[in-house]
């Protein structure tokens, strides 16, 4: 069981670019990116409050259980 | 997993000899703390003593201590301008001068007996397992800055402590009418070994903390991979 990150297709989705996103989020692209691949150790919640208000989705969307 | 269980358990046996290293160093900080604040007034009241009495003192216990204090002050006669150096007398006009000097001369020696108290906080704060606390990181910044001024002020304690007696014989002058001049005296006390303790104590610190730095960087890691 993992947390998986479908963050690119909620993106994709709303036609968001990452560049956008980054800054509106103000984060990195670098740190967004590897935030898409599941790379983190951890997201804060108000980066994830932030990301939701951009994309107008709810973490859920975001955040998935694979099991 | 098995590498993963010997790597946990190599990391909680270095903690552990960090952890009681740290408390042997916070006992003998704490220790000499104690010890020099001691020396320092017992060192006061035989200057006291003898600035009140004009007896010499001298303490020759051992070859690795030696503490010699003598009474001596110049007494100018009023409507005079020679001074006569006077040994072996009490010198009650210029008690004020000459206590502030000594003071003074004696407070680079204080302000290490608190660099080791707060050796002895931030050591005792390792021990249990606080290593990145406040309150550990203020007391380590104590010792370092008090151990800092130690170094750079002792050199210069008697002539600070001769400036202030001879600043508070212009005061005393401009109040009583009378010259007055402190001489102070040369105040020999020495400790062979003291220099090597010192530095022993300040390396060991400094390993101590390099180790817990790589203990921080491994965190600060952790920590720029959560956005």
């Amino acid at each position: 069981m993992r947390i998986v990150v479908k963050l690119g297709v909620v993106m994709a989705d709303r036609n968001v670019k990452s560049k956008d996103l980054a800054v509106q989020v103000g984060i990195t692209e670098a740190n967004l990116s590897l935030l898409k691949q599941g790379k983190v150790k951890g997201v804060r919640f108000e980066t994830l409050e932030k990301i939701c208000a951009v994309l107008d989705c709810e973490p859920g969307d975001i955040l998935k259980i694979e099991r | 997993m098995t590498t993963i269980a010997s790597s946990n358990h190599s990391a909680g046996r270095r903690d552990i000899a960090l952890r009681g290293f740290s408390g042997l160093m916070a006992g003998v900080c704490g220790l000499a703390s104690v010890v020099l604040a001691t020396v320092i007034v017992i060192c006061f009241a035989a200057i006291m003593r003898t600035m009140t009495t004009g007896e010499p003192l001298h303490w020759d216990p051992n070859r690795n201590i030696s503490v010699s204090i003598e009474s001596t002050y110049k007494d100018c006669p009023s409507g005079s301008a020679e001074c006569k150096t006077i040994t072996g007398s009490s010198m009650p006009k210029s008690g004020v001068p000459a206590m502030m000097g000594i003071a003074l001369v004696m407070l680079p020696s204080a302000i290490l007996a608190y660099a080791f108290g707060q050796g002895a906080a931030c050591f005792f704060s390792l021990a249990r397992g606080r290593y990145l606390q406040r309150k550990t990181v203020t007391h380590l910044t104590h010792f370092a800055l008090a151990g800092l001024i130690f170094v750079l002020a002792s050199p210069f304690a008697e002539l600070l402590g001769q400036a202030a007696a001879s600043l508070m014989d212009g005061l005393v002058e401009l109040l009583t009418h009378q010259p007055v001049e402190t001489e102070l005296n040369v105040i020999k006390a020495t400790f062979k070994g003291a220099p090597g303790f010192l530095s022993g104590v300040y390396a060991v610190a400094m390993t101590i903390i390099a180790l817990i730095m790589v203990r921080a960087s491994r965190i600060a890691e952790d920590h720029a991979q959560i956005v």
